[in-house]
C-alpha cells in the first residue's frame, strides 16, 4: 500500500521519465498558445471570467514593468540658490508658490465652512410614489389614506404601533434597520454601529420624523465602542453620520462619520 | 474501527468555489425576466437566485465539515497524531471558521430574501440580489486561508497508512539507524526506504505479516532521541503517539554493535526514559546487528549493564541480524506469542474498543475449536464388489490391444445391428448403384402403397360398369342448351327491331304530301305552285350571294371563300357584345378586313383601351353599374383575416 511520499520515494528509487524535462519545456511553450486560443474562442460567461482574470494579470504586469522603469530613472534634485535662478526655472518656482497658495486657500475655506458641510451635499429628489405605497382599506377597499413606506427605516425600540384604524404610515418590520456600517474618514476604518436616530432626511421633514433612511440622510450613531474622547476628557457617546449609499438597493446602510 | 481518510473529498480553494457556485446559480436558475412581469413573479425570480446560491454554498461547506474527522470522535491515537502533525488548535479553528461562515451565509440569504419581499421594481430586486450574492462571495473569500489549510491536511491525511488501532500490532521503536525499517522490510512486504543515515523514516509506516493464520500489523516508527518530551520534534512525536496509544507488542531495538553512533549506555537510558509508555504492554528487547558483534563478544561491562536492565525490568529479549537474517523469524515468533498471551488475559471489549464486528471476530478467534472426526480403523481399503472380480470375458479394450491397439483396430459397429435376419449383419451394402444413390430410392413401405393404389383403380372400374344410361342423359343436356341459346337470340333481335322503329323520324316532302292530300280528296295544284315559288326565291338568293362574293374579291384581291365566310361569322358574333363607331360599321357589313390607316389604327387602339376595364369586369356597357354579389360567400367565410395570401 502506498504510504506518505510514495511518489518521491519511487522517483528516488527509479528516477523520473527520461523525457520529463522535455515535456515540461514543451508544456510551458504550449501555454501561450493555449491561452490565445481560449481568448479567441471562449464564449459567454466563461469568456467573461477568463477576460477578467487576464485583464488583472496584464494590469499587474504593466504595474511591475512601470515600477522597474521608474527605478532606472535618475532623479536629480538641485538646491536652487538665492538669486541664481536661471530664467527657465523662474516659472516653476512661481508655480510651486502658487500651489502653496491654493492649498492655503483651500484650508481657509475649509475652516470657514459651516459645521454642516457634509460629504453628500445634494441628493436626488424622490417622488411620493416612490416613497410610499398606497394601501387601500375599508370593506370595499374604497379608502386609500394608508401608506406603507417603501424605504429602509429606523424605528426606535420604544416605538409602539398605533391601532390599525389610526395608523397612517406603516413601517414594515422587514425594512427596519438597527445598525449601520460607519466609516471613519480619517482612520479609514469601518465599524458596524447601532443607530440612535435619524437626524435629518434631506427629502422632507416628514421623512425625518418617520425615520426614513435614504441616501444623504444624516443619522445619529452610537460611537461609544470607538472610545472617542472630547477635549475635556468625556467619552463621546453619539455622533452624526451621513448615509452614502441607497440602503433599499444594497440591503445595508453605509455611512461616513461627520467629524 | 478503521478509519478511511482517503475518502475525504478535495477542498476547493475559495476562488474556485466562488466561480463554481456563481456559474451553477446561473445555469440552474431561470435567466429571463422582464420589467413587465407581475411584481411577485419578479421577486420570486430573484429570491430563487439568492436561495439557490445559499443552498449550494451550504451543501459545499457541509460536505467539508462532514468529511473531516472530528477529533473528539476518532480514536485517541489518531486524534493525537493529527495534533502532532497539523496542530489541533489550528485544525479546529479552520473547521470552526468554515462552520461559522456557513451560518453567516445562511443569515445573509435570510435577510436579503426578507428585503426582496418589499422590492417594488425589477431594478430594486436585481440590486438586492446582486448585493446578496456579493456578500456571500465576500464571506467565502475570507475562508481562503482556512480552505487552503484544510486541503493540505486532506492531502497529507489521505496518504497516511491505514493503521487499525485494534488489530494485532507489533510496534518497532528505538534510536535512529538501529535497523527498525530493515526489520519491517524483512518480515513484511512494506518496501520501506532503508538508508545508512539517521531519520530516513520520518513518518509512521505499516506493513502486514502473517503468523498463526491471522494478520499482524507491523508499525515502523521514526527513531526517537533521548531527550525530554518538550524538546521532541514532530517526527519523534509520531513515534511517541503510537507508543502511547496502540495496544501493541513493543519491540525496542537496541544496536549492540554501536554502529548507529549511539552507545549502549545512551540506548539503555532511552529505554528507561520511555519505560512509562511501555507500561502494561508486552515488551521485547531486541538486540540487533549481531552479524557485526554478538552479545557474547561484547564488553563484559556492557553485557552486565544489559543483563541488569533485563533482570530489573523483567523484560524478554532476543537477538537478530537484518543483514544475515539470523534470528528474524525467532524474534517475530516471540513477539507474536507475547502479544497473544497478553491478549488472552484481556476482555474482547478492551481489545476492540466496542466495535461489534471486531468483537465478534475476536471472540471467535479466542474460542475457536477445530473438531476432528474420530477414526475407527486407521487404514480404510477400497471396497470392490465380488461380482466384478468374477468377470472373465475380455473387455473391448483388451480386444483392441490384441488387434493392434488404438488407431489400427476399428470398432465393430455391425455387432450391435438389429436386423430381421442376423445373417445379414455383415452383408456389404453398396452406396451407389448404376450411378444412383441407393439412399434416394429406399422406401420402407413401398409395397403397402402399391397395394393401396391397385385397390383404388379396381373400385373405379367397377363403378363404370354399373352405370348404363350415361349417354341419354348427356343428349338431354345438350338439347336444353341449344334451346336456351335460341331463345336468347330471339329476344335480342326483337329488342333490336323495337329500337329501330323508335329512332325513325318522319320528315314530310312534296311527294308524300301530294299522296296524303290525294288520299283525302284535296286538290294538290296549289302545293306545287307554292313549292315552285320557294324554289325560285332560293335561286335568286343564291345568285345574289355569289355576286356579292365576287365584288368583295375584286375589292381586296382575296378569293379564299372559306376564310372570308369565317371572318364574317366572327364579326357577327362580336357585334352582339360590342358597339362600334359608325364609320367602321359599313366595312364590317362587308365582312372584309380593311387595310387601316395609321389614324384609324390609333382610334381602334384607343377604343380598345377604353373598353378594357369594362371587359375585365364583365360589364355590359358604360351604363352597367350592377353589382351581382356584394359579399361573395367564398371570400368572406373562414377564419383568415383580410389576408396576405393570394388564395383562400
Amino acid at each position: 500500500m502506498p504510504q506518505h511520499d510514495y511518489i518521491e520515494l519511487h522517483q528516488k528509487r527509479f528516477g523520473k521519465r527520461l523525457d520529463t524535462e522535455e515535456r515540461a519545456r514543451k508544456k510551458a511553450a504550449r501555454q501561450p498558445h493555449e491561452l490565445a486560443e481560449k481568448a479567441q474562442n471562449l464564449k459567454g460567461l466563461k469568456a467573461k471570467m477568463f477576460n477578467k482574470e487576464r485583464f488583472k494579470e496584464k494590469a499587474l504586469m504593466k504595474k511591475q514593468m512601470l515600477a522597474h522603469e521608474e527605478k532606472d530613472i535618475e532623479v536629480n534634485v538641485e538646491d536652487v540658490k538665492d538669486g541664481a535662478v536661471p530664467t527657465y526655472l523662474l516659472d516653476r518656482e512661481q508655480q510651486q508658490q502658487s500651489k502653496v497658495l491654493t492649498n492655503m486657500l483651500k484650508q481657509k475655506r475649509q475652516e470657514k465652512a459651516g459645521k454642516w458641510d457634509v460629504p453628500i451635499a445634494k441628493v436626488k429628489q424622490m417622488s411620493e410614489g416612490e416613497m410610499f405605497q398606497v394601501i387601500e382599506s375599508g370593506k370595499r377597499k374604497q379608502k386609500s389614506w394608508k401608506r406603507r413606506i417603501n424605504k429602509v427605516c429606523f424605528v426606535p425600540e420604544t416605538f409602539t404601533r398605533k391601532p390599525p384604524k389610526f395608523e397612517r404610515y406603516i413601517r414594515p418590520t422587514g425594512l427596519r434597520f438597527k445598525k449601520a456600517n460607519v466609516t471613519h474618514p480619517e482612520l479609514k476604518t469601518t465599524f458596524s454601529l447601532p443607530l440612535l436616530g435619524v437626524k435629518k432626511n434631506p427629502q422632507s421633514a416628514l421623512y425625518t420624523t418617520l425615520g426614513v433612511i435614504t441616501k444623504g440622510t444624516v443619522l445619529e450613531v452610537n460611537v461609544s465602542e470607538l472610545g472617542l474622547v472630547t477635549q475635556t476628557g468625556k467619552v463621546i457617546w453619539s455622533k452624526y453620520a451621513q448615509v452614502t449609499n441607497n440602503p433599499e438597493l444594497d440591503g445595508c446602510i453605509n455611512a461616513t462619520l461627520l467629524v | 474501527m478503521s478509519y478511511n481518510f482517503k475518502s475525504i473529498r478535495p477542498v476547493m480553494p475559495a476562488k474556485d468555489m466562488i466561480n463554481v457556485i456563481l456559474s451553477k446559480t446561473q445555469r440552474k436558475t431561470p435567466t429571463v425576466v422582464h420589467p413587465g412581469y407581475d411584481i411577485s413573479r419578479i421577486r420570486g425570480f430573484y429570491m430563487r437566485k439568492v436561495k439557490f446560491t445559499q443552498e449550494t454554498i451550504h451543501e459545499k461547506i457541509d460536505a467539508i465539515l462532514q468529511d473531516f474527522p472530528k477529533l473528539d470522535d476518532i480514536h485517541p491515537f489518531y486524534a493525537d497524531l493529527i495534533n502532532v502533525l497539523y496542530d489541533k488548535d489550528h485544525y479546529k479553528l479552520a473547521l470552526g471558521h468554515v462552520h461559522a461562515c456557513r451560518n453567516v451565509i445562511d443569515n445573509i440569504a435570510k435577510d436579503y430574501c426578507r428585503l426582496l419581499k418589499y422590492g417594488d421594481s425589477l431594478y430594486r430586486c436585481k440590486m438586492l440580489k446582486r448585493a446578496a450574492l456579493g456578500r456571500m462571495c465576500t464571506t467565502l473569500k475570507k475562508l481562503t486561508s482556512s480552505l487552503n489549510y484544510l486541503d493540505e491536511v486532506r492531502k497529507h491525511l489521505s496518504r497516511m497508512p491505514a493503521i487499525n488501532p485494534f488489530e494485532r500490532t507489533l510496534l518497532v521503536t528505538g534510536f535512529p539507524n538501529v535497523g527498525k525499517s530493515s526489520f519491517v522490510n524483512n518480515i513484511t512486504n512494506a518496501n520501506l526506504d532503508v538508508q545508512p543515515y539517521p531519520f530516513t523514516t520520518q513518518n509512521l509506516y505499516v506493513g502486514h505479516s502473517d503468523y498463526n493464520f491471522v494478520r499482524w500489523q507491523v508499525i515502523d516508527t521514526p527513531g526517537v532521541l533521548d531527550h525530554s518530551l518538550s524538546e521532541r520534534n514532530p517526527i519523534e512525536m509520531q513515534a511517541i503517539t503510537a507508543l502511547a496509544h496502540l495496544k501493541a507488542c513493543i519491540m525496542f531495538f537496541l544496536d549492540i554493535s554501536e554502529t548507529c553512533s549511539y552507545s549502549i549506555d545512551q540506548q539503555i537510558a532511552l529505554f528507561k526514559d520511555l519505560k512509562p509508555l511501555f507500561k502494561n504492554k508486552p515488551l521485547l528487547l531486541v538486540m540487533t546487528k549481531i552479524d557485526i558483534k554478538k552479545f557474547e563478544q561484547l564488553d563484559p561491562i556492557d553485557q552486565q549493564k544489559l543483563q541488569d536492565v533485563i533482570q530489573s525490568e523483567n523484560v524478554f529479549y532476543s537477538q537478530l541480524s537484518n543483514k544475515s537474517g539470523e534470528g528474524i523469524a525467532l524474534v517475530k515468533e516471540k513477539a507474536c506469542n507475547l502479544l497473544n498471551e497478553w491478549r488472552q488475559n484481556l476482555k474482547p471489549e478492551q481489545l476492540t474498543g466496542g466495535n461489534p464486528n471486531l468483537l465478534r471476530e475476536e471472540s471467535i478467534l479466542q474460542g475457536v475449536y477445530i473438531a476432528q472426526p474420530k477414526r475407527v480403523n486407521q487404514n480404510r481399503m477400497p471396497v470392490i464388489p465380488q461380482v466384478v472380480g468374477k468377470l472373465n470375458r475380455p473387455t473391448l479394450k483388451d480386444v483392441q490391444e490384441q488387434n493392434g491397439g488404438a488407431g489400427v483396430f476399428s470398432f465393430p459397429l455391425q455387432e450391435h445391428f438389429l436386423l430381421d435376419n442376423p445373417d445379414w449383419k455383415y452383408d456389404a451394402v453398396p452406396e451407389i448403384m448404376d450411378g444412383k444413390n441407393i439412399g434416394d430410392f429406399v422406401d420402407a413401405d413401398i409395397l403397402q402403397r402399391l397395394e393401396e393404389l391397385e385397390k383404388e383403380e379396381e373400385m373405379m372400374d367397377q363403378a363404370e360398369v354399373e352405370d348404363p344410361d350415361e349417354d341419354a342423359r348427356e343428349d338431354m343436356l345438350l338439347s336444353t342448351r341449344d334451346q336456351v341459346n335460341k331463345k336468347r337470340e330471339m329476344i335480342k333481335e326483337e329488342h333490336h327491331m323495337k329500337m329501330k322503329q323508335q329512332v325513325k323520324l318522319h320528315r314530310p316532302n312534296l311527294e308524300d304530301a301530294k299522296e296524303d292530300f290525294a288520299k283525302k280528296g284535296i286538290d294538290t295544284t296549289f302545293l306545287e305552285q307554292r313549292a315552285q315559288k320557294f324554289a325560285a326565291k332560293k335561286i335568286v338568293q343564291k345568285q345574289k350571294r355569289q355576286q356579292q362574293s365576287s365584288d368583295d374579291s375584286d375589292d381586296n384581291d382575296m378569293d379564299i371563300e372559306g376564310n372570308e365566310r369565317n371572318q364574317r361569322k366572327g364579326r357577327d358574333a362580336l357585334s352582339r357584345s360590342r358597339s362600334r363607331l359608325r364609320e367602321i360599321s359599313r366595312s364590317r357589313s362587308r365582312g372584309n378586313k380593311k387595310v387601316l390607316t395609321a389614324q384609324e389604327q390609333a382610334m381602334e387602339r384607343m377604343s380598345k383601351k377604353i373598353q378594357r376595364r369594362r371587359r375585365n369586369e364583365a360589364k355590359a356597357g358604360d351604363g352597367d353599374t350592377k353589382i351581382d354579389c356584394k359579399m361573395p360567400k367564398h371570400l368572406f367565410t373562414g377564419k383568415s383575416g383580410i389576408g396576405k395570401q393570394s388564395r383562400r
